[in-house]
Formats: C-alpha cells, structure tokens, sequence
C-alpha cells in the first residue's frame, strides 16, 4: 500500500495580517540569522521549512549553512523572494548521478582503494554553475556564509567572501567519498565533522536570533538492526556523534541568543537516496507551518532560550539553557 | 621545581582524573599520571572513557599498583604481533565475526591487568563512560567487573565489537563523551586535571595526500575533538580544569607505546611547572603544545573564549 499524501489544510489557525502572512517578525531582535544544516538528501526538508516560513514575515539578514545546507542557503541568499520556488526546481531535478557522475563506482572502484576520494567533484561543480548565477559571495543579497571543516587542523572554518562554488564544494565534500578542495592554499572538506548545523558561529557572527532549519531524521533503529553488519554500525555511530554535535550547538547558541528550532520528520530514508526528496519536503513543510501558526498565536517578545517543540529536548539536556516549549494547539 | 615538590594541596578537593579518548595514544596517560603522582598529586576518583577507560580502571585498584602495571599493559600490547599487526586488524576490523578475535585479544591483556577486580568496591572511586547506541546518550559503568566495563568503554567501531548488554548496546565512550568532564563533576568533582590525548590536527602537506579512507578517520577525529572542546570550555566556567596535553599522532599506532608514556610525562611535568601558583577558581589552563595547536586544534573555539594560561 502507498504512504497516505502529505497536503496540509488550507488555513491553519493563527494570527495572520492583511496580506496572509503570520506576524512573527516584529516579535524577534534582529539581526535574524538562517542556519541550514547538513544532511544530503534530506536537504530537501529545508525546501518545505523554507516553503513554511514564506507565510510568515521572517526574512533572514543573514545565512549560514553547511554541506547540503550551504548549497540552500546560497540559493536562498541569491534572491531570498524566489528561494522557494527556485529549490521546488532544483529538488525536482536533482539526484545522486548529477552529484557523483553516471558510473562513478563503476569506472572508479580498481583505483578508488588506493585513491583520496570515491568519487569526483566535476559532476557537482557542474550542477551547481547550472543551479546558481552568482560565483563569487559578493554577488549575493542576503549576506551568506559556508562552512567547511579544515582538513590540517580539523577545525571549522567559516567562508564568506570569494569563490562561492569552490566553498560550497568544499562545504559538501563528504569525507572519503568528494575529494577535498583547497581554500587560500588550505585543503577543505565537508563541514559535517566540525559544525554540521553551525548556530553558535552564527550568534558568534553577530546574529540576536537565530532560526534553525535541520534536515531531519531516519526513524531510531532497532537494537538488533544496529549490531547486523559492520556498516549499520558505522552509520549508527555517525548519527549519534551528529546528533550530539546539534545538541552541543544548540546548547551554545541558545544561551546567549533567540534560537527558533523548526520541526523536522524523524522516519526519512538513507541520506544519499533522492528518491524520497518531495516526500521528505512535504512532511517537513507540514510540521513547520503548524509549529509557526503556534508560535504566531502566542505573544511577546521571543526571549533568549530555545524555542521549540515540548518534544525537543535536545540542548536542555546539557542544563543552563532555557527552554520556551512552543505547545502544539 | 623538581620531582620532589609536593604539589598534592592546590587543588579544591575532590580532585578528578579524568582520562579522555585517543586509543593507542591513551599510552601517554601512563606518563602523564607518573609526572601528576610524582609531584605527590593523587585523585579521589577517576573517570574514563573510550581507551582512556584502561587506565581509569587500573587507577581504581591503587595509584601506584595501578601506574606499575600500566606501564607494562601498554609495553604488552606494544610487542604482540597478533595485535598490532596492520593486516590481521584490517581484516578483522572488516569482517564482523574476526572483531571477537581482537576482543579475545583485548580481554587477555586486560586480564592480566585488572585481575577479576570490581568498580564497587575499589579503592579509588572509578567510573568508565560507554555509549548506549540505542539511545545515543552516554553510560556510566561504575559497578561490575572492571575488565568488563573497559571492553564497552573501549569499544572502538570497527576495532573492537559492541557489547550487547539487556537493551543497550554500548560501544565507545568517545562517542558522545570524548572527555567525560560533566560525568566527574556529577560525581562530586571540585577541580579535574583532564589527561587529553585527543588532538588532531597535520601538516597541510599531509592533509593533501590522504587517502579516502584516512579522511573518513579524519572526520571521525575531528567529530570528537569538537566535543571535547564544547565540554572542557563549558566545565570549565564551574570547577577549575587543567588540561594535560600531547600532540597529534596516530590513534592506531600500538607499538609505540614506549616513547608515548614519555612524551606524556615531559607534557605532564611541563604543566605541573607552570601550575606552581596552584589552581582555585573555574576555568581552562593548560599548556600550549606548540605549532599544532596554534594552527587551530582547539576546536569551536568560537564556542567560549578559552582563555589558556600559558604561564611557562
């Protein structure tokens, strides 16, 4: 049997202006920073939580992404007004062939034992000169920075200001799999393994608030699915240390900034399967809009904490921060 | 300041050791407890995790019975071939049933070590943190057999195999406790002298030549590495948190054990020197340990300014 389709209700409740759109702006410090994490092809739920927050009056001042979540944002800091309709175009075309190249096992797997890389990166380079105009980060609206982890010091490095396409190359150079790029005579790779969701380089960038756009989740494994074989459990110890690193981020930006944590779905497919892309930003933007008219219809300004699902328990689980549960209606 | 400089009174008590992830390199730990015990500094308890849980667990039977057979757990596992031999651990890492062969080899020389000994009842109050791969949240194995809570603390993926336990599967502390701070601190830690054996970090020349699979143990590296930052700098605004550390160098490089103890204790004195004022208000000192940190090992730096006081 098919999964049941994902459409939400036309109007759901909350407070709305004339034009249609939720009020939530006026209620958060600016400067509003977008933070888009990591996560292959579950970038695509960013499509639907962007999708959600375009009923509402948010604009960012400023992005920050990593991976996956850097090649979003600089969609959306290109011209944040068609971000959303210009992301419906890239996920509808985009899969693991434009990314990795046709027969990239096939033509590659004698020397790739021996080799710095699984695959090449000319096939994404490709996609992303055809997916965006700009080149260079100056040419942007919305000021845009990458991340990327260095590969010599294994520390986070933030890109703002030169060849854009060789930072989200970088930015997304899956280690083991994408070869390194160098940077400013720095070999760089996928910002996963130092700030895969980058929100306190964010807030240490100056943002007041800052709105987290994840890329979700696959559903929890079953115990005795994690010990099958030797690559569920590397897949597994990944997850874990990913999730740890998103509670230690939001931990450290929500104690000295505004942080809106969006809900993402928790039972997405392998992070390299495009086949489940619409469906992933059909649950996401569902989620996403209830959370919002939620968070619409209360009142005041949003404090410094982390303001999120009841749920979501993530960062509070380190003590200190303050939790502001956004109560499902 | 010599060996003979009791340096046992400057610290709030109770004081921690608390002994980080690196494997092979948790070698250097041995010499890092040498130069803190030669200075008369003796912990109430001790906290490990990952394959800093051996030497936890040896501390927890007696400081000084414990440092005497570490020194020769470490030259052990240094000279057997079956264990440090690069094909057979391959091979083994690759094909889950041969992993139970390094966790025979492991539990051996564990074994040998820590007897039949139990965390219960041990004379220094010890503690291994695993992670639970179910939940992802981190265990800590203060009750049992020591030999058995170090085969899940030190359960390293892909080196040595999970260890299933009723609803848990636990397996590498360093996981989500790379450096098991706020576990000491629950456990009534004032002040902890943290033994990091976890930096990363290479020459830019190096970074250039790695192979696909030496980038995958890069990242995996760097995923503790910025946890372990997060957690000393957040520790730190609470208790007083002295960081011993040594350079980069590789984490499955067992036969070096030797010269690893050495370094450790030439980086433990070095700070011991540079501790004489002693140490009672919260926060981070350390040592800086020359070019590879300063090139940026100090991860999420961003996280809080850390404020190292590098007083040599």
């Amino acid at each position: 049997m098919p999964s049941e389709l994902v459409v939400p209700a036309p109007r759901p409740l909350g407070v709305r202006g004339s034009d249609g759109q939720w009020r939530i702006r006026d209620r958060l410090d600016p400067p509003v920073c977008f933070v888009m994490a990591g996560g292959g092809a579950h970038g695509a739920v960013q499509w639907g939580l962007l999708q959600a927050l375009s009923e509402t009056d948010i604009v960012p001042d400023s992005i920050i992404g990593t991976s996956v979540g850097a090649l979003g944002g600089a969609i959306a800091a290109e011209d944040f007004g068609s971000a959303v309709n210009r992301l419906a175009n890239v996920w509808a075309q985009l899969d693991l062939s434009r990314l990795l190249g046709e027969h990239w096992i096939g033509k590659r797997w004698m020397t790739a034992a021996l080799s710095g890389s699984l695959a090449d990166n000319e096939p994404e380079r490709k996609a992303l000169t055809e997916i965006l105009s700009a080149r260079t980060f100056s040419e942007l609206t919305t000021p845009f920075a990458a991340v990327t982890t260095d590969v010599a010091s294994g520390a986070a490095r933030i890109h703002d200001s030169g060849d854009l396409i060789d930072a989200l190359l970088a930015s997304s150079a899956i280690p083991g799999l994408l070869p390194p790029v160098t940077v400013d005579g720095r070999p760089q790779m996928d910002g996963l393994a130092s700030a895969n969701l980058p929100a306190r380089p964010a807030v240490d960038r100056g943002a007041r608030t800052v709105i987290v756009l994840d890329t979700g989740s696959r559903p929890e494994p079953a115990a005795d699915e994690i010990v099958e074989s030797q690559s569920r459990l590397i897949g597994r110890v990944f997850s874990v240390m990913s999730t740890q690193q998103r509670r230690i981020q939001l931990h450290a930006a929500a104690r000295d900034a505004t942080v809106v944590v969006l809900p993402t779905p928790d039972d997405l497919g392998g992070t390299l399967d495009f086949r489940e892309t619409m469906g992933s930003a059909a649950k996401s933007f569902a989620l996403a809009r209830e959370f919002l008219a939620d968070l619409a219809g209360t009142s005041g300004k949003l404090e410094v904490g982390l303001h999120c699902r009841r749920d979501e328990s993530v960062a509070t689980a380190l003590g200190e921060v303050k939790l502001w549960p956004v109560v499902a209606r | 300041m010599n060996d003979q400089t009791d340096q046992n009174s400057q610290w709030p008590r109770p004081l921690a050791f608390v002994l980080g992830a690196g494997m092979a390199r948790a070698a250097a730990q041995v010499g890092m407890i040498e130069s803190l015990v030669g200075r008369g500094v003796r912990p109430d308890l001790v906290v490990g995790s990952s394959w800093g849980s051996v030497n936890a667990a040896a501390l927890s039977t007696g400081v000084d019975q414990g440092v005497t057979g570490l020194r020769q757990f470490w030259l052990d596992l240094a000279v057997d071939r079956a264990w440090t031999s690069r094909f057979r651990g391959v091979i083994r890492a690759l094909t889950p049933r041969r992993s139970e062969g390094s966790a025979d080899i492991f539990r051996e020389h564990l074994t040998s070590l820590l007897g039949d000994s139990n965390l219960d009842d041990a004379p220094v109050r010890a503690c291994c943190v695993a992670t639970d791969l179910v939940s992802g949240v981190a265990v800590e194995l203060s009750t049992g057999r020591a030999v058995d809570a170090v085969m899940a603390s030190a359960a390293v993926p892909l080196l040595l195999p999970p260890v299933v336990s009723g609803d848990q599967i636990l397996a590498d502390g360093g996981i989500v406790a790379p450096a098991p701070l706020r576990q000491a601190v629950a456990l009534g830690a004032r002040s902890v002298v943290l033994l990091d054996v976890g930096a990363c970090g290479m020459a830019v020349d190096r970074a250039r030549s790695l192979r696909w699979y030496e980038a995958g143990i890069a990242a995996y590296s760097d995923l503790l590495r910025s946890q372990a930052d997060a957690e000393s700098a957040l520790i730190a605004e609470r208790v007083p948190v002295v960081v011993i550390s040594t350079p980069p160098g590789e984490l499955m490089n067992f036969r070096e054990a030797d010269s690893a103890m050495s370094a450790g204790r030439e980086a433990g004195v070095k700070l011991l020197d540079a501790l004489s004022e002693g140490v009672d208000a919260p926060g981070l000192y350390g040592v800086c340990a020359g070019d590879q940190r300063s090139s940026g090992s100090r991860r999420l730096q961003s996280l809080r300014e850390i404020d190292e006081t590098a007083s040599s």
